[in-house]
């Protein structure tokens, strides 16, 4: 600790020098039309040819020289650049409002951005536009931002239609998913089919696989960054889609022209599919985003943002005669609540803060209710199993802009974890007899709580993001404490050639048992405890950046090592179902990863035609004490390749055809090698297949591609947009899962031909299921 | 109004398409070569005290592993040498018989360590060792006979099982419904009783086409040193004669053991073992559940348990 302090003191006596006689320009970038804030937009003063960018509510700071008479330039690709001479600007911090439309010198726009891609302090961070992952293909017609990260390199699905992120290496629940600062625990819907984010909601998506700064932290292979639309400032408008899964609709407008805005996007399946297709259960499920904001002054804005989201799954048997009525009804919910209230504050040009107050509620519940009524009896019986994670958070975060060379971020964040791993409800009511309840909770609070500091310096021969983060975690008496030093540094070899070097360690004190057994899968969140460690990572990364053609074209070439530690899974064949108390005993801990990978990402970022090309090397594997034998197997998002190419044009101003193809090798998979058969006089169980080495087998190579229009039309009212996609256009037969299957052989019961027909087992065969042949959709949306 | 009906027709043909389309799921058989398995025993025999009418002697199945697409049927090995010991002392050499297995003439009793090795040339030796637990008594068992009718218009008979679980130690039970009083004619039953639904063998409600599994294993954790009555609805014996439907004569034996730790993992890890074997078109196939085995060197169970029982006669009885 007192090594960082002396580290904090020099940074800010050798920067001091440059900050003497400066001149503060700081204000917000808007969105003329809707003033939402511009994400990235690009600042640049052309006597000082000082550069910098907007950060996530469109603030920006800069700092020229006293004397400077010059120009700064404001400027965000896909609008107009905002031109301001630097004697017009006050001492306020000043609101820009940039126009939609192409810019006068779009190539110079472009240049800036490619200048900034390769300049920045980011390694393994991909940014995606929500406009352009609506263009892409898509099943069902459900514009999906999770598919369309999956697409880029380092990031694995884990599986055909699968909403799973496997960031190099590492397992979903090592992903911070920020939906506005606030973690999600469960981000799919529809058995994975479809994540929980509705694109129409969402502004601005960032993913960090590496070089994690260090204001974030609390979990170990990546951040998903997602930032929710603040609401058309100016005019009401919306828009909604008709699709085949589900159906959504979004609205936004002023609440106070000028100083409050809101929207409201929701999404729900309409078609009941499971029900319709008579397979004995109901399938529901909705999400809804909504978002507040007030804008009090120049100084401070208040921003409230709401989401809920559940999925549901029921099976109900009714049944009425004469002499008894019967109703029973089984049905298992998931899904999230979040709450965020974050306060905006700018103490001076200088000094941003942001400060939010968080709630977020994950809860996965089984439900039971039956009901028994005959001329003399009746009887009722309600339980509730539920399991989840609930936190509390407080967090601030301050970014001290010092001067043009040297920035700092340093805050502080607590958390309180409330560990829901079984908790029981139940209730009976007989006529005659007493009624019984029940309740048995199994809350576990801990808390977690950490401070951080970055602090970002810019030399002429290369930039750092040199940070640590301090974290704590209290649980009963066990408490544990961790250091974690990052570490970005940039050596730029020309304006658009640059080196890029990251170090992060990352400690993750929640853990997640995932059950996939019969049915429904089970996500249970756990605690670090006496017994079970926090999570560990070390990943070191380096890269090439290059931006070329005018800036149109951004390339990287990355590779990273990462290591991991007290992994945790469950021992062969235990499962937390029958054994919450003793969950400890079940799981195997003091696990052990590691991942290595190449990964290749060439974007085209303006123009009629934009897209990318990504390719990832890569390897990940687990060591468990008690699995495999010790020996260490690959890990279940193994693949040595996986690579994608997604192409966007605008054929004319309406029409954007677009077409994805990816293609991995084939993911890991654990099959029988040998089998047993033994007679206990019950034919189904009697056989026994014996696994071999876990993941010892590889699925077919995956391959696939996906084509999409849109079709756009101005209507009196507004926009519509019909989208065709054709999923799986060359109908490739991908693995969604292999099993083994016994065929049956019927044969005459005796050599005679008489006796009848008797079914005997034959042959055992390996099968590879595949999910979607060739398989059309199309969606129908609106804007007004 | 008028546009939520164009929407709704909408999705309905959109839905029609995607039925057309989606009903295909692809199966395609995968080659793959896999290694000589090495060779083991497999051994199995549960075993309980005499008691009539479940009269079972002594009794040890052996038999060997194989690769597991191999198509040769798996045979009884009848040439192992197979010892019996009685709390660690020689007590016999068991016999093989064609029909049972290695066999003994004698009867084990509850609270008595039982273990034994099987010598077989080309094997590893195996060995084990199980004990019976103490008999837990049925305090209450009632039979509904016809207690309803399901969604497909089968009659369904409910049971209840009331029995005192002795406290200060972990139990384990298992409920089985037998027809005819044999093991194989045991039927499938339903329950929603949270000390068996908890337990992560028992296949979920939402689970399409989960087979129920014939026995109901659970432990005594959540009603641990307490009385407690497990209900349960099976589908009898029934025919639909000329249209009508009659549940027919039936002879129905009730067997409540109380089993050994060993036993429960054992039955437990093969019903989830089993479950998981499947494949569902929402959620894919489960990760392999591997089974659970008491038996060194080798697979299989040795095991004990004591066992309660009650029997009914179901009369012909027409039910729609």
């Amino acid at each position: 600790m007192k090594q960082l302090i002396i580290f904090h003191i020099i940074c800010l006596m050798a920067f001091a020098a440059n900050a003497q006689n400066k001149r503060i320009i700081s204000g917000f970038v808007f969105d003329d039309q809707t003033r939402e804030p511009l994400i990235g937009a690009h600042i640049f003063e052309n006597h000082s040819r000082i550069t910098v960018l907007s950060n996530e509510f469109g603030f920006f700071s800069l700092s020229v020289p006293e004397t400077s008479a010059g120009i700064f330039t404001v400027s965000f690709i896909g609008y107009q650049p905002e031109t301001i001479a630097l004697n017009q600007v006050a001492k306020e911090p000043k609101t820009i409002y940039l126009k939609p439309g192409l810019a006068i010198d779009e190539v110079e726009v472009s240049v800036r951005k490619s200048v900034d891609f390769v300049q920045k302090k980011e390694v393994g961070t991909v940014k995606l536009d929500p406009k352009q992952v609506r263009n892409m293909p898509n099943l069902f017609g459900e514009v999906d931002l999770i598919k369309a990260l999956q697409l880029t390199p380092g990031i694995q699905s884990g599986g055909e239609r699968k909403s799973n992120l496997y960031v190099r290496g590492g397992s979903p629940d090592q992903n911070l998913m920020l939906l506005d600062d606030v973690p999600l625990y469960y981000v799919a819907h529809f058995g994975g089919f479809l994540s929980v984010f509705n694109n129409d909601a969402i502004s601005d998506v960032t993913m960090i696989k590496g070089g994690f700064p260090a204001r974030y932290g609390t979990r170990l292979s990546s951040v998903l960054d997602i930032r929710m639309k603040n609401g058309n400032m100016q005019k009401i408008s919306g828009q909604g889609t008709i699709g085949l899964l589900s159906s959504k609709i979004s609205l936004e407008g002023p609440v106070i022209k000028g100083k409050s805005s809101f929207i409201v996007s929701a999404r729900k399946n309409i078609i009941p599919i499971l029900k319709m297709a008579d397979a004995g259960i109901s399938y529901n499920f909705y999400d809804i985003n909504a978002k507040l904001n007030y804008t009090f002054s120049e100084n401070d804005r208040i921003f409230f943002s709401f989401y809920n989201g559940d999925d549901h799954v029921g099976v109900r048997n009714k049944e009425k005669t004469d002499k008894i009525k019967l109703v029973n009804d089984k049905s298992t919910r998931w899904g999230n609540l979040l709450l965020a209230l974050r306060w905006n504050h700018l103490f001076s040009g200088k000094l941003f803060s942001n400060t939010t107050l968080s709630f977020t509620d994950y809860k996965y519940r089984n439900l039971y209710s039956y009901q028994y009524q005959n001329d003399s009896l009746k009887k009722e019986t309600r339980s509730k199993i539920t399991t989840g994670i609930r936190d509390f958070s407080l967090k601030s975060d301050f970014t001290w802009y010092y001067s043009p060379n040297y920035e700092m971020r340093f805050g502080f964040a607590s958390i309180v974890h409330s560990f829901i791993p079984n908790n029981e409800h139940y209730h009976q009511s007989i006529t005659g007899k007493a009624s019984v309840d029940s309740t048995y909770l199994s809350n576990i609070n801990a808390t977690e709580a950490s401070i951080y500091s970055e602090n970002n310096f810019n030399l002429k021969w290369m930039s750092a993001n040199i940070g640590v983060r301090v974290s704590g975690y209290l649980l009963k008496e066990q408490a544990y404490y961790s250091l974690e030093p990052r570490l970005v540094l940039n050596f730029p070899i020309t304006g658009n050639l640059a080196l890029k070097y990251s170090f992060s360690k990352m400690n993750q004190y929640v853990h997640l048992l995932s059950y996939s057994g019969i049915g429904m899968p089970s996500d249970y969140w756990m605690p670090t405890t006496k017994n079970v460690l926090p999570e560990t990572s070390y990943q070191n990364s380096f890269g090439i950046y290059y931006g070329f053609g005018e800036g149109k074209y951004e390339a990287s070439l990355e590779s990273y090592y990462k290591t991991m530690n007290h992994l945790i899974a469950f021992r062969p064949g235990e499962s937390l179902t029958g054994n919450l108390s003793d969950w400890e005993k079940t799981v195997e801990s003091n696990g052990k990863g590691k991942s290595m990978g190449l990964e290749f990402f060439l974007q085209k970022l303006t123009g009629k035609t934009t897209g990318w090309v990504g390719a990832t090397f890569s390897r990940a594997e687990r060591t468990f004490k008690e699995l495999n034998q010790g020996k260490s197997f690959p890990f279940s998002s193994d693949r040595l390749f996986d690579g994608s190419l997604v192409v966007n044009h605008e054929i004319r101003k309406n029409i954007v055809v677009s077409a994805t193809w990816n293609y991995g090798t084939g993911y890991p998979v654990t099959v029988a090698t040998e089998r047993y058969v033994f007679n206990d006089n019950e034919h189904y169980n009697s056989e026994v297949y014996v696994y071999g080495e876990i993941n010892g087998y590889r699925m077919r190579d995956f391959h696939r591609l996906d084509l999409g229009v849109n079709f756009t039309k101005q209507k009196k009212w507004g926009e519509r947009t019909w989208t065709i996609s054709i999923f799986n256009v060359y109908n490739r037969k991908n693995p969604y899962f292999l099993y083994m299957e016994r065929e049956t052989i019927f044969k005459r019961q005796d050599q005679n031909g008489g006796g009848g027909i008797k079914a005997v087992p034959g042959d055992l065969h390996l099968y590879q299921k595949s999910l979607f042949p060739f398989f059309p959709s199309f969606a129908y949306s609106f804007k007004f | 109004m008028k546009n939520w009906k164009i929407k709704i027709k909408l999705q309905l043909i959109a839905f029609a398409l995607l039925s057309f389309f989606s009903c295909n799921f692809y199966e395609t058989e995968m080659p793959i070569d896999l290694p000589a398995p090495k060779p083991k025993l497999v051994v199995h025999s549960t075993f309980t005290p005499f008691t009539p009418p479940s009269v079972k002697n002594f009794a040890v199945l052996v038999s060997q592993n194989t690769e597991v697409f191999d198509t040769l049927k798996v045979a009884p090995i009848p040439d192992a040498t197979v010892r019996l010991f009685v709390d660690g002392q020689l007590k016999l050499f068991m016999k093989y018989d064609k029909i049972s297995g290695y066999m003994a003439d004698f009867f084990p009793k509850a609270g008595i360590e039982y273990s034994i090795s099987v010598e077989k040339e080309g094997f590893e030796t195996v060995t084990t060792k199980g004990t019976i637990p103490s008999k837990v008594a049925i305090k209450n068992c009632e039979l509904t006979p016809f207690a309803g009718l399901d969604n497909d218009n089968h009659a369904f008979s409910r049971l209840s099982v009331t029995f005192a679980d002795p406290a200060d130690q972990t139990n384990y039970y298992e409920i089985m419904v037998l027809g005819y009083g044999q093991e194989k004619d045991k039927y499938r039953l339903t329950t929603n009783d949270k000390i068996i639904t908890s337990e992560s063998y028992y296949p979920s409600p939402v689970l399409m086409d989960a087979d129920l599994p014939k026995r109901l294993l659970f432990s005594d954790r959540l009603i641990n040193g307490k009385s407690h009555t497990v209900e349960m609805t099976f589908h009898a014996n029934q025919a639909l004669i000329r249209g009508k439907l009659y549940m027919t004569p039936n002879y129905l034996f009730i067997a409540f053991r109380s089993v050994s730790k060993d036993y429960y993992l054992y039955y437990t890890s093969l019903l989830k073992h089993s479950y998981n074997r499947r494949s569902d078109m929402l959620f894919g196939i489960a990760e392999p559940s591997p089974v659970y085995t008491n038996i060194q060197n080798g697979y299989g169970l040795f095991a004990g348990y004591a066992e309660d029982n009650r029997s009914f006669w179901i009369d012909s009885l027409k039910v729609r």
